[in-house]
């Protein structure tokens, strides 16, 4: 039956998304699925009856006339858009997530950085512990910069996706949609995960500072939050690295063919009624983060900065409410 | 056994779905099914021909459809003959029985 269906959806995947098509479709897939069950129903193997019902189907030129599509046929077949094959989609994926992970350790070599510092001087207090400390930091820094240089050369050969026009065929959106919804639970998981963590890493400093067993092992536990903090991030960019490359797979297809309808209907994030309100409010989020970290180091006050967070979620949804285009 | 070739029988596939259609409402593989067997499997129409026939009939009027659900609760394009398709089913009638003595002329019988 799945064998059908995505033959079915593999004739149809370049036809333009008009009612006359999914009308088309859903018909010939009734009678389709009318014979594979009558064919079952009569003693047949699986196998012989996907084939005789792919045998009966017919061929599509001769909808051309019924479906106004004559001219979007004559057009699919001189679109000099390429496909991009099952095994490159998933390469991509593949190399993606890779990449969001290689980027993700350098956040967390940058977030960390100033842990080389903290943990020198607070272990012997003196001008070559520092020193020592400082080397450390730029040199964490400079791995960070490395590993982004190199990722980023590395992506590079996935350039052409953007640079020239590209289309996957209906199988390889079905098998990607399916992998990404499958993917959304670990990746639900993970972000919960990752949230967790950044949400105790003050854990360690104040258990360390209330205990108050010595200056250095308090110095110690901040440290151990910056790497709190960094292990989340790492862990929320490699997820939702993950996530991009699925849904930048599955937008390649234009919205206006069947093959398009994949496309997931979020993909564009939050929208508003003016695209300046779009730009500010994409950096909504990083300038509460930004607010919270320079409010909370200032004052050292972790137990009342949090509360932030509830007021800008609030403020957040009352803009997206008042200003937001709601999903239609 | 000799397959007929779909060029010479495309002008009467009409006839015989509105003949399948006389009595009773009817859908898509029930109709195509009913000309396998009516031919002994000498003539199976192709689902993709089967569907632009019945579009080209609604949209001259022969015939409309309408959904219903099934006993399984599957819902399925039926599709009922009108009144102008019961004239144009028996002109038709009229043309192949013409069309028959014509070609019969030139039909060797040895």
């Amino acid at each position: 039956m799945e064998t059908i269906k995505n033959y079915l959806e593999s004739m149809f995947a370049q036809l333009p998304n008009t009612p006359e098509v999914w009308k088309a479709k859903d018909e010939l897939w009734q009678m389709m699925e009318d014979r594979y069950n009558d064919l079952i129903g009569s003693g047949k193997t699986e196998n012989e009856a996907v084939g005789a019902v792919i045998a009966e189907f017919g061929n599509l030129e001769e909808l051309a006339d019924t479906l106004g599509i004559s001219q979007a046929m004559n057009q699919t077949r001189q679109a000099n858009a390429k496909t991009l094959s099952l095994e490159d989609a998933l390469a991509f994926v593949r190399e993606k997530s890779k990449g969001a992970f290689v980027i993700g350790i350098a956040v967390l070599l940058f977030i960390c950085c100033c842990t080389g510092p903290i943990v020198a001087t607070s272990l012997v207090d003196n001008d070559a512990s520092a020193g020592l400390g400082t080397v450390c930091m730029f040199l964490m820094i400079a791995a960070g910069v490395g590993l982004c240089v190199f990722e980023n050369i590395k992506m590079s050969k996935w350039d052409f996706l953007k640079n020239e026009p590209y289309q996957i065929s209906a199988e390889t959106a079905t098998q990607i949609y399916q992998e990404s919804e499958s993917y959304r639970s670990t990746s639900a998981l993970l972000t919960a995960v990752g949230i967790i963590l950044i949400l105790l890493c003050v854990l360690p400093v104040s258990i360390l500072g209330y205990l108050n067993i010595s200056e250095s092992l308090t110095s110690f536990g901040a440290a151990v939050m910056f790497y709190f903090i960094g292990t989340g991030v790492l862990i929320l960019v490699s997820t939702n690295g993950r996530e991009k490359a699925y849904k930048e797979i599955l937008s390649l297809n234009s919205q206006s063919t069947i093959a398009g309808s994949y496309v997931p209907k979020n993909a564009k994030g939050e929208q508003y009624n003016s695209k300046e309100l779009t730009a500010i409010m994409s950096l909504y989020w990083p300038t509460i983060t930004c607010l919270y970290l320079i409010w909370s180091f200032l004052t050292f006050q972790w137990g009342h900065t949090w509360i932030i967070w509830p007021v800008a979620g609030i403020i957040h949804l009352l803009i997206k409410n008042l200003f937001g285009q709601g999903e239609k | 056994m000799i397959q007929i070739s779909s060029d010479v029988i495309r002008g009467y596939n009409d006839t015989m779905i509105l003949y399948l259609l006389w009595d009773t409402p009817s859908y898509g593989y029930e109709i195509s099914k009913k000309i396998s067997e009516m031919t002994d499997g000498m003539y199976n129409i192709k689902e993709t021909t089967l569907y632009s026939a019945f579009k080209r009939m609604e949209k001259e009027n022969l015939v409309t459809s309408f959904y219903q659900s099934a006993e399984n609760g599957k819902r399925r394009t039926y599709y009922q003959i009108t009144d102008a398709g019961r004239s144009y089913y028996l002109s038709k009638c009229e043309e192949w029985q013409v069309t028959q003595d014509v070609v019969e002329h030139f039909i060797r019988k040895e």
